[in-house]
């Protein structure tokens, strides 16, 4: 999982004080954690779409 | 980058066996990818973020594992006494003899920064010494003569990209670094003749180009069997330029890599320095001349830091000294500025990175260990939940919506290729096409989810399904529309299952339906199929959805030639909606109708009437003549055959007359009938049966 604090620069692009609010950003793919959940062995099937895929949710 | 683990040995004492030290490293920011075995010697492979061009070296590493590990750095001795220039000198240009006079200019400063260049006589060339030899497998690159090798060997070990040239193959002995000439062009050391361009930098000597500046050299200045006198190159090249350069002509090399990524201003004197004593000690060359061109490396930087920042920042509780020491590792000149928590932090010039207080807070956080960092969980207010009225709340609905009528909902690619634009009837010039696509497959950010849903259809027909019933929410783009839009698509295939023993093919009139049932759903708004042309679509079953009298899609079969590109059999059903659309028009509370207490009553009216009129203009003259006492009308009926002529149809309606208030008398409902009958006749040249 990529994560990281938010640069100042990035704060300033937006309009936020840096010196006021600090930011931590984290995140991971929803595919990945499917793919725990379902037991799903190829992240692929996720957009090609496969009806016999895609009926099962 | 690769390290062998005995070279690196030279600059640092290790006392951490080859997988703990990987370990550490990795946990340091450097992250070690593979720990392999070169002739039995122990060889480090490092993907080193673009941050660190400081480790692009063996010296780089080796300075980083002091600093973690809590060594000292020994660097090696490179200018000894054999590095005097033989020989008077002067500092810019200098003459040793008339036949060996050494003229280095800048042309373009932009481009570099500073330029040393060393004369040296009487090489010999032939093989570099083994231990070289073996050390410059291990780094990866291939050994071929002593003065080559040399070069790369100092590349490696400073990160310093150097090149030499026979000096006897430079016109006039002279070097000037330029931007390309129009059209000139260059034979480069992988024997591809390139032309250049005219914002790229090259060295150049009295008549043409010999190198492409911090990328590859020249096959026509190459050292080979029978140099003698060596010109060694070491210089300072802007970041970009080298990239752009690297990039447009599709080289990429060890010194380009190091060059975009920013090499130590410092480390140029120095590498020179290095190469022109390994020249003559292995080499047997003698120094004649140094040249140094350009500016000397400015001063450090210098970042203010304050310790209360960082500790808020980082959630620890270090101490302005211990921060000191930290940063003293990294070779930091830390000095107290007056107040307790501030300090000026003089950042060394190899670590180009460090501009800022926040990258200095990474150092200290990376030096204390990312593991050994304190948990606390947030403690400010999270932002109210905002229930189901938010945009992602309403696209939700939508989509459980889509499913609930049946249809599975899919997700396919936003970036398309040139061909399925055109298949749908889409120029190329309508969408919007990405600088440097990775692909031709993946090349235009999509116009419309029409090409994903037909992509969906055809694969399931490949795999012999026998209905399909898809939608797809996707944002879409194009140049007339730059801002993406969100878009409702759906698309239509084969049987509608109604249940076990009746299967009927899906047509027009169930994709209509399933757009009506879901606006129902949204909002019960007016929606309107108008007839409007297509290029993806059949002629005649080709229309726009407009809802309460605004346009927010298309429906309609998708054309022959089109399902023929695609291999699918006809026909396909598509329709695409805005879905700002469809979420603006809301439901409104007070749409209830009261169910009537007073029965109504009922006539039917059958009609025949020429094929090519929609049935909608037919509904909409029944609506208008019969009022609100009309208060419905459904057709119940249509028939095409025997008895029908031919080119028209029959259509059957069943009309409820009611009025809320009273009770209708026969005849006053007989009048309004023939009236409504009388009015498709003469709009429409209806016969009545």
């Amino acid at each position: 999982m990529g994560c990281g604090m938010v640069h100042p620069n990035v704060f300033k692009a937006v309009g936020y004080d840096s010196n006021k609010v600090q930011g931590f950003a984290f995140g991971m793919g929803v595919e990945r954690i499917a793919m725990l959940k379902h037991g799903i062995t190829d992240i692929r099937l996720f957009f090609e779409n496969d009806l016999r895929f895609l009926e099962q949710f | 980058m690769k390290v062998p683990l005995e070279w690196l040995k030279e600059y640092v004492t290790i006392r951490l066996s080859p997988t703990a030290l990987a370990e550490r490293l990795t946990m340091t920011g450097l992250e070690v990818v593979g720990l392999h075995q070169v002739e039995k010697e122990a060889v480090l492979d490092l993907e080193i973020t673009p941050n660190r061009a400081d480790c692009l070296s063996i010296i780089g590493v080796a300075r980083e594992v002091a600093a973690i590990t809590g060594q000292r750095l020994k660097v090696p001795l490179a200018q000894g006494s054999r590095l005097k220039v033989q020989g008077k000198s002067r500092p810019s240009a200098l003459s040793l003899e008339p036949s060996a006079s050494v003229n280095v200019r800048i042309e373009d400063r932009a481009g570099c920064q500073r330029y040393i260049g060393r004369l040296i006589e009487g090489v010999r060339i032939g093989p570099s010494p083994d231990w070289m030899q073996r050390r410059l497998l291990a780094c990866g690159a291939r050994p071929i003569n002593n003065v080559v090798d040399i070069t790369n060997y100092v590349l490696f070990e400073y990160g310093q990209p150097l090149h030499a040239f026979d000096f006897d193959r430079l016109a006039q002995g002279t070097i000037l670094i330029r931007r390309a000439r129009p059209q000139e062009s260059i034979t480069m050391l992988d024997g591809v003749a390139r032309t250049l361009s005219g914002d790229m930098l090259v060295i150049a000597d009295a008549v043409r180009a010999v190198a492409v500046a911090g990328v590859m050299g020249g096959m026509g200045s190459e050292v080979a069997q029978g140099t003698t006198r060596v010109l060694l190159e070491s210089a300072l090249f802007d970041p970009i330029s080298v990239r752009r350069t690297a990039r447009a002509l599709g080289v990429t090399s060890e010194s380009s890599y190091r060059f975009e990524r920013g090499v130590d201003p410092a480390g140029v004197e120095a590498a020179s320095g290095r190469a022109a004593a390994l020249l003559c000690e292995l080499a047997g060359g003698t120094l004649r001349a140094s040249v140094d061109a350009g500016t000397k490396p400015s001063k450090r930087t210098v970042i203010a830091l304050d310790s209360t920042r960082v500790n808020r920042w980082l959630g620890t509780h270090l101490s302005p000294a211990a921060m000191r020491t930290s940063l003293a590792t990294l070779s930091c000149r830390v000095a107290a500025s007056g107040h307790g928590t501030l300090m000026r932090v003089g950042v060394p010039s190899f670590r180009q990175d460090l501009r800022g207080d926040v990258d200095l807070a990474e150092e200290l956080a990376r030096l204390q260990g990312y593991d050994r960092l304190p948990n606390h969980v947030p403690t400010s207010a999270l932002p109210q939940d905002q229930g189901d009225s938010t945009p992602f709340w309403r696209l939700q609905s939508l989509r459980c919506l889509c499913a609930s009528l049946g249809l599975a909902e899919t997700i396919s690619w936003s970036l398309i290729s040139e061909t399925e634009l055109a298949r749908c009837g889409f120029s190329p010039a309508q969408a919007i096409r990405l600088v440097n696509p990775l692909s031709q497959d993946h090349a235009y950010l999509r116009p419309s989810l029409l090409m994903g849903l037909l992509q969906t259809v055809r694969r399931n027909v490949t795999q012999g399904t026998a209905a399909i019933h898809v939608f797809e929410v996707g944002a879409v783009a194009s140049r007339q529309e730059p801002v993406e839009s969100v878009r409702l698509g759906l698309a239509l295939w084969g049987t509608w299952v109604r249940d076990w023993h009746a299967h009927e093919p899906c047509d027009f009139f169930r994709l209509k339906g399933l757009i009506e049932m879901l606006i129902g759903r949204l909002c019960q708004g007016e929606v309107r199929f108008v007839p409007t042309p297509h290029r993806w679509a059949e002629p005649t079953v080709s229309t726009a959805v407009a809802l309460n009298g605004e346009a927010i899609g298309v429906a309609g079969q998708v054309s022959r030639v089109v399902a023929e590109a695609l291999d699918v059999e006809q026909p396909v059903w598509v329709a695409e909606l805005s879905v700002s659309g469809l979420l603006k028009a809301k439901r409104s509370p007070t749409a209830i109708r009261i169910p009537a207490t007073l029965p109504p009553v009922k006539r039917d009216l059958s009609i025949l009437v020429d094929e090519h009129t929609h049935f909608e203009e037919f509904y909409r003259a029944i609506g208008e003549v019969g009022g609100t006492l009309a208060s419905h009308v459904e057709l119940i009926d249509r028939y095409t055959g025997k008895s029908i002529p031919q080119g028209k149809y029959s259509l059957t309606f069943s009309i409820e007359y009611r009025d809320p208030s009273r009770t209708l008398t026969a005849a006053e409902v007989d009048v309004l009938h023939q009236r409504i009958g009388q009015a498709l006749a003469s709009r429409f040249g209806a016969t009545l049966r």
